[in-house]
């Protein structure tokens, strides 16, 4: 379905003509928001990366807005990954992120330590490096980003993945939304949010399976091979 | 609550707005009335969706024609009173479908 389509599906259950398109799409709105916020930490259709390079001496950098050499993502939700390399380098090395809280890690090096970042730190939109990078290292980030519907109707620019293959999701948490905000009617509500909840489950399976496929690995957390566990993501499973 | 109309594309239609009720101080609105639309997306698409307006009065028409099927346009019909020079607006959706006016 295309998010116009989308729309008409929802309008047939108010009365086409009753509920205004402003609220419809405030529903819509957040009706993916709901979607997205039940994954654990994204869904394969949230995915993306950066990349770009670390300003000398500088330790922070604001994720989400361009401030002070900031990464400029502002629909960030979580962070997959980070590699970082020097910059005429072709290997990139892993940078721990999510294992180490900042108090641990301001223990760890010295507050004037520089050198290629090996932990990163994430506090609220603010990424720390541990040591301070002490050149322009390039870095990559995979991480998950919230989505926004589409902006049209129809056309390229109004479909996604969520409305192409998972619109009954779109459609069960707007109406949802629709009969609590609007009609008032919560035995309607609760109909709807089973069926939105079972939709939500599927997506939570499928998305699964992907991640499985793409990126899990289980590796023994001692023993043969316990050196690569961080850094062979993607490899076979070997236990 | 703007009313809210449904088009085949292939369907023109005359659509005037009265704003006598609007603008109590003026007999007639002025050439600067000017009738717009934009898409769900908000891209400006006055020239495929209406027609230059004609006025008469305190009446302003246009013809509403085009559009692609499945999007939804805002159509905004400015009048301006000649007298005070005060703006009223008023706005129709205006839904382009084809198989959801019984078409196959």
């Amino acid at each position: 379905m295309n998010f116009g389509e989308v729309k008409d599906v929802v309008r047939e259950h108010f009365g086409k003509v009753g509920w205004p398109t402003v609220m419809l799409d405030l529903a819509l709105g957040a009706a993916r928001r709901d979607i997205e916020k039940n994954s654990n930490g994204g869904y394969y259709w949230m995915r993306a990366t950066k990349t770009g390079s670390f300003t000398a001496a500088q330790q922070a950098y604001s994720i989400t807005t361009s401030t002070s050499n900031g990464w400029n993502l502002p629909n960030f939700k979580d962070v997959r990954a980070i590699r970082v390399k020097e910059s005429t380098s072709t290997v990139w090395s892993d940078v721990s992120v999510g294992e180490y809280t900042q108090e641990e890690a301001e223990t760890m090096f010295a507050t004037d330590e520089d050198d290629l970042p090996v932990i990163a730190i994430i506090d609220n939109t603010t990424i720390r490096f541990f040591p301070i990078p002490d050149t322009t290292y390039n870095y990559k980030m995979w991480h998950y980003e919230w989505t926004t519907n589409p902006t049209t109707n129809t056309g390229t620019t109004g479909t996604d993945e969520l409305t192409e293959r998972f619109p009954e999701a779109l459609i069960y948490g707007a109406l949802v939304w629709g009969c609590e905000q609007f009609e008032k009617s919560y035995p309607d509500a609760d109909r709807w949010s089973a069926k939105f909840r079972a939709e939500v489950a599927q997506i939570h399976r499928h998305s699964l399976e992907r991640e499985r496929q793409d990126r899990l690995t289980w590796m023994p957390m001692a023993g043969a091979y316990d050196q690569r566990r961080r850094t062979q993501l993607g490899r076979s499973i070997w236990v | 609550m703007h009313e809210v109309l449904y088009k085949h594309p292939n369907d023109e239609s005359s659509y005037s707005v009265d704003f006598t009720e609007d603008l109590t101080g003026d007999t007639s609105i002025s050439s600067s009335s000017v009738v717009t639309a934009v898409d769900s997306g908000g891209t400006d698409a006055s020239s495929t969706i209406v027609t230059t307006p004609t006025r008469s009065g305190m009446v302003l028409t246009s013809i509403l024609k085009g559009g692609t099927d499945g999007e939804d346009y805002r159509v905004t019909f400015t009048g301006r009173g000649t007298t005070t020079s005060s703006d009223s607006t008023r706005m129709v959706e205006l839904r382009v479908r084809i198989k959801g006016l019984g078409n196959v």
